[in-house]
């Protein structure tokens, strides 16, 4: 089988599960899962010992074992494995054996999918072990068996999410401290944040902590508790199995590039255009459920998720600054503006802006499908073709933006683009509608409709709130001249740098050899 | 082997590696020498596929190593000045992990013929963490042998390794050149480069001075000859003669012998020495004094990288 031959995958596990550490392993997993099952037997029985109710049936203490036992198997899994994963490539970083790995032939994706399966290895151990005790206590009570098997494909297919979130923090990261803050501090976030969207859609039933409570409810019935998914009413595990490998995927395909060398992009071109159509295709997957909502929100939804993920493929498309440097250094003099617009397919050092004007005209065309759908499905009030259009336009030119901007720090200073840009980017987000915020408390007079004016959130929250045409084009206009204004700026800080260099040439030319 | 042209590399506005010119050919040993921050290791790692030049070209066996950097991973075999193991694995366990990441078909033949050339077959099933400095060099060595690269890029091998250590590491080194394999080895230290290398590259503040077989280097830049000269008796008779030869530069009394920089050419010396006879000097020895590597980096180096 392709993990089980993995040379990463084997190496890992010798390292990791010799006998005597798989011996303290498994006691330890005793110690847990058997201390949850005592426990949960222990608090079953308490009231029944105090003679305060009846004696409780043993295959009900089996039940509320059975979940007890998946749910520490699930923070084993997830939390002890995203630890592990994210230690693995920054520990072959400080120990210099990265650099060997780089060089072998075997590839960084078959590299990174060793890692994913290997690096977790103890915590994946603990919870087979945990299996065990899921399963006696499944045959104990009265829980159909789908439900063992179920919770245990969540359980497991979870630890390797939450494996290859830490995988990817570790290979972005330069110290092993840095990237188990990252996957701790930022996963647990940004997983709720997106899954908790909307429990009916696909998006819920990513979530293993929804799905491990709706198979504890007494109401779950694998074909009668379903999801909207393109018009299907699919089982929840589908939707699990649908969304979680595609994080997977995409975490994947950022370690593997960033094991390959730590100054490409954390995506190619192509990579990134699949990323978005895989978005737009979930997104129209779940517009079966747009009858639920009311008015404006399908397309509120739809912009703001496209919003999140221009600004995430600006960042992932940027090659690391001393790549596109030396494209400005390799470039002739007076070629400035094609290296703005240039796109290296082999060689991946071009600037990411003309990847994010491909990815643009993706975006209008499914915007003009979401136009279509959202019409023919619920007929929203006001005009809804001019708020789409410009919502696109500013998306777009916001993604553009932070691509110019990006490429503007990259030319201008040595290192720290991706902090410096981050940074940036909060402060033109957060700022404008904090500020605005604190004028309106401070002076009620001023009008909370000048959020929408200058906020790209509250635009994409408050368009129809707009009711003249000119305060609707205000902020995709300021939008549209940032991107143009950075685009500039680089173009004429490459021009800079390019005289620079050929003054250099000319006095060393003049300068008689010894 | 291995070509290069124009080949730089900047960190922000600093040039660690500017302008290099190399040709490396085939089953050689070609020693990079220079100070530390000289460039070396960041030519090495280019070559290595490691880190992108800035602006040039690498040719490995003929392929461009920018555009088709997998290409030439498969052709190179590169160990860091300091480098890591695996010490939690066995040796044998490590080399295997090597062989299945390189699809080595058969490893274990494989394993036992590589650890067989560096000498370690006995530590065959030893923890990889147990290992002397010596021998964890050799293993680094052995990682590269199981997939024969045809280049072999070695930064500072024999740093902190004893004599005996050093000594078999340049025969490794030697047998790996029998054997067909392309060695390129950088190191500040020129005794140990001296031994062993065919051709040599001199590099400072990221230029490579010169290159090209220590002779070829010494005839081209050789611009005087120092020699040595034994009299008998007080030697002021000799100093007064050699005075008054014009291609005579300096004379220098060190241990009773003199130490002449002379300008003139090779086929002059035997014009020198008969003056020195008919002046009736008792000549006991007069020979040019050779140059060794160190020599050489002394007089071209300017010294500027300290």
């Amino acid at each position: 089988m392709y993990i089980f031959d993995n040379p990463e995958f084997i190496r890992l596990v010798r390292t990791k599960l010799r006998p005597k550490t798989m011996l303290s392993y498994a006691l330890g997993a005793l110690m847990i899962f058997g201390g949850a099952i005592a426990f949960t037997y222990w608090v079953e029985t308490s009231m029944n010992r105090w003679g305060l109710t009846v004696a409780v049936p043993i295959s009900r203490i089996m039940r509320s074992s059975f979940f007890a036992v998946t749910g520490l198997q699930l923070a084993v899994t997830a939390l002890f494995g995203v630890g592990l994963a994210a230690q693995n490539v920054t520990l072959e970083k400080e120990r210099v054996t990265l650099d060997f790995q780089r060089l072998v032939a075997m590839g960084p994706t078959r590299l990174a999918i060793g890692k994913l399966f290997g690096a977790p290895a103890e915590a994946f151990f603990m919870t087979a072990i945990g299996s065990i005790f899921a399963l006696f206590t499944s045959l104990g009570s009265d829980l159909p068996f789908d439900i063992f098997i179920q919770s245990q494909i969540v359980v497991f297919g979870f630890g390797v999410v939450a494996s290859s979130f830490g995988l990817m923090c570790s290979s972005i990261s330069e110290k092993t401290q840095q990237a188990t803050g990252m996957a701790v501090g930022l996963g647990i976030p940004l997983y709720s944040a997106y899954s908790s969207w909307s429990n009916s859609s696909v998006w819920g039933a990513a979530n293993p902590i929804f799905l491990l409570k709706e198979f504890s409810s007494g109401s779950y019935s694998f074909f009668v508790s379903t999801i909207d998914f393109c018009h299907l009413r699919l089982p929840y595990i589908v939707g699990f199995l649908i969304i979680n490998p595609l994080l997977v995927w995409l975490n994947v395909t950022i370690a593997s590039r960033r094991i390959a060398d730590v100054e490409l992009s954390f995506m190619t071109p192509r990579q990134g255009l699949i990323a978005f159509l895989i978005v737009q295709a979930l997104l129209f997957g779940d517009t079966s459920s747009y009858g639920a909502y009311n008015g404006l929100t399908p397309l509120k939804v739809f912009h703001f998720t496209n919003l999140f993920t221009f600004i995430f493929l600006a960042f992932a498309l940027t090659p690391g600054a001393e790549l596109v440097r030396g494209r400005v250094f390799r470039a002739s003099q007076g070629s400035h503006w094609k290296v703005v617009f240039e796109f290296t397919n082999r060689l991946q050092d071009s600037p990411s802006i003309m990847a994010m004007l491909h990815l643009s005209l993706a975006y209008i065309v499914s915007t003009a499908i979401h136009v279509a759908i959202v019409i023919f499905t619920i007929a929203p009030p006001g005009n809804v073709v001019l708020f789409e259009i410009l919502l696109t336009i500013m998306n777009v030119s916001i993604g553009l933006a932070v691509a110019g901007m990006l490429l503007y720090i990259q030319v201008y200073s040595d290192k720290g683009c991706f902090k410096t840009g981050i940074l940036l980017l909060m402060l033109a987000l957060l700022v404008p509608p904090i500020g605005m915020l604190i004028a309106t408390l401070h002076d009620p007079l001023i009008s909370s409709i000048n959020f929408v004016r200058i906020s790209p959130f509250a635009y994409i929250n408050g368009i129809e709130k707009l009711n003249d045409n000119g305060s609707m084009l205000i902020s995709p206009a300021v939008c549209a001249t940032l991107a143009v204004a950075f685009c500039v700026l680089s173009a004429l800080r490459i021009r800079f740098l390019l005289d620079v260099e050929q003054v250099k040439r000319d006095r060393a030319a003049k300068v008689p050899t010894a | 082997m291995i070509k290069t042209s124009g080949l730089t590399r900047k960190y922000g506005g600093l040039s660690a590696v500017s302008d290099v010119a190399l040709e490396v050919p085939e089953r050689t040993i070609y020693g990079f020498i220079g100070p530390n921050g000289a460039g070396k290791t960041t030519t090495l790692r280019m070559l290595a596929t490691l880190l992108r030049p800035t602006s040039g070209t690498i040719l490995v066996d003929g392929i461009d190593a920018a555009e088709y950097p997998v290409e030439v991973r498969k052709r190179i075999g590169y160990l860091s000045d300091t480098f890591g193991l695996y010490d939690d694995l066995k040796v044998w366990e490590y080399l295997d992990y090597f062989c299945g990441a390189h699809k080595v078909a058969s490893s274990h033949d494989k394993i036992d013929s590589v650890l067989d050339l560096v000498q370690l077959t006995h530590k065959r099933d030893a923890m990889v963490g147990a290992l002397s400095r010596g021998m964890r060099q050799r293993l680094g060595i052995a990682r590269m042998l199981v997939y024969d690269p045809k280049v072999v890029l070695l930064d500072e091998p024999a740093n902190g390794l004893d004599p005996i250590a050093r000594i078999a590491l340049r025969d490794l080194l030697k047998t790996l050149r029998d054997r067909g394999t392309t060695v390129i080895v950088s190191s500040h230290i020129l005794t140990e480069l001296s031994d062993m290398c065919d051709t040599v590259g001199i590099m400072e503040l990221g230029k490579l001075i010169v290159s090209g077989s220590v002779d070829a280097i010494l005839a081209k830049t050789r611009t005087h000859f120092h020699l040595v000269l034994e009299v008998l008796g007080p030697p002021e008779a000799a100093i007064k003669t050699l005075e008054t030869i014009p291609t005579v530069a300096s004379i220098k009394v060190e241990n009773g012998k003199l130490e002449i920089d002379f300008t003139g050419l090779r086929n002059d010396l035997p014009a020198l020495h008969k003056t020195l006879v008919e002046n009736n000097i008792p000549v006991i020895s007069f020979f040019p004094k050779t140059e060794n590597l160190e020599d050489l980096f002394l007089r071209l180096s300017t010294g500027a990288t300290n």
